[in-house]
């Protein structure tokens, strides 16, 4: 009986400790960081912030977006982060209105970058995992069947 | 002269794995690319480059699914050895892919050990590197796309609303 009561307390206090660390827990940061403030003022393009962005139901992540305002904006983001080249094909499909999708991993190699070509939007994502970044890709899917 | 060849998947990996020499080692699993079958045993694809003479040590798949294609720039000839002792084989047509490999793979299924040295530039072969996958399912192409990205690859994809299809291509420029 002794030994039942000292197990259960042990239990209670890792079960307390758990609690107190779970809540002590680093907030997660929502600074814009280094990619905003590298490009906040880069003429011919509009860059946001959004914070804590959900994608889908069950995820929420921090994402800089790139949108191009005109086409020297435009030219400018495909050096910046060397779009990858379209091929005849996708060229073909972007007249008639059909979106395509681009992805690649940035230069620093902890960012993603999600191109859509119809919007000329770049939305920029730090992986942290994986799950997070099978979320993100999968609601670009989704956005792209669904358009 | 740019060839194009749609094949099935397996034969495309070993291709594939022939063409690419920029990696000193790969390893392309598809055990998370469909749903779970604990029935099927997982299908690996494992590469070993030797960085100075460009050889590709490879384990074929056993078990290929979907639709890979594969384009390079030139015809290459590639020599590959079984048990140390070397075949030379020209590839100028997708009757001689599809020949080559089924040699390969018939070897590589009665376990000898098979190494493959493409002797095309492996530069050149690198920078027109085209591989590209087809699938409805979501959750396939990000597992796909995935292993592209890390491998340092760009990945392009479309979706086809009248087959329902998802388009996919890997480019390494």
């Amino acid at each position: 009986m002794k030994r039942l009561i000292t197990i259960t307390l042990c239990l209670l206090a890792a079960a307390l400790v758990a609690v107190t660390a779970w809540h002590l827990r680093p907030a997660p940061s929502h600074a814009p960081g280094k990619l905003f403030s590298r490009y906040e003022h880069q003429p011919g393009v509009r860059v946001g912030f959004l914070a804590n962005f959900a994608f889908g139901d069950s995820l929420r992540a921090d994402v800089v977006t790139l949108e191009a305002l005109d086409s020297a904006g435009w030219l400018w983001m495909q050096s910046e982060f060397a779009f990858p080249q379209l091929d005849a094909r996708r060229d073909s499909l972007l007249a008639t209105g059909t979106d395509v999708l681009q992805t690649w991993i940035l230069a620093d190699g902890s960012s993603v970058a999600f191109l859509s070509r119809l919007d000329s939007a770049l939305c920029i994502v730090q992986t942290d995992s994986e799950q997070q970044f099978e979320k993100v890709f999968m609601y670009h899917l989704q956005k792209m069947k669904e358009q | 002269m740019k060839t194009t060849h749609r094949i099935a998947l397996a034969p495309s990996l070993l291709l594939a794995a022939m063409a690419v020499s920029s990696c000193s080692t790969w390893h392309l699993d598809r055990s998370h690319s469909r749903p779970m079958d604990p029935s099927r045993p997982s299908t690996t694809v494992s590469i070993d480059k030797a960085p100075d003479n460009h050889t590709v040590s490879v384990q074929p798949s056993k078990d290929p699914h979907g639709d890979i294609g594969l384009t390079f720039s030139d015809n290459p000839a590639f020599k590959y050895f079984v048990d140390n002792h070397m075949y030379t084989d020209e590839v100028r047509t997708e009757e001689d892919i599809t020949t080559l490999y089924i040699k390969i793979l018939g070897f590589a299924k009665l376990g000898r050990k098979i190494t493959i040295t493409s002797q095309s530039k492996p530069a050149a072969v690198d920078d027109n590197l085209k591989l590209t996958f087809t699938s409805p399912n979501e959750t396939d192409v990000i597992a796909w796309s995935k292993k592209m990205l890390h491998l340092g690859f760009s990945v392009t994809i479309d979706f086809d609303k009248t087959t329902r299809l998802y388009h996919c291509t890997a480019t390494k420029e």
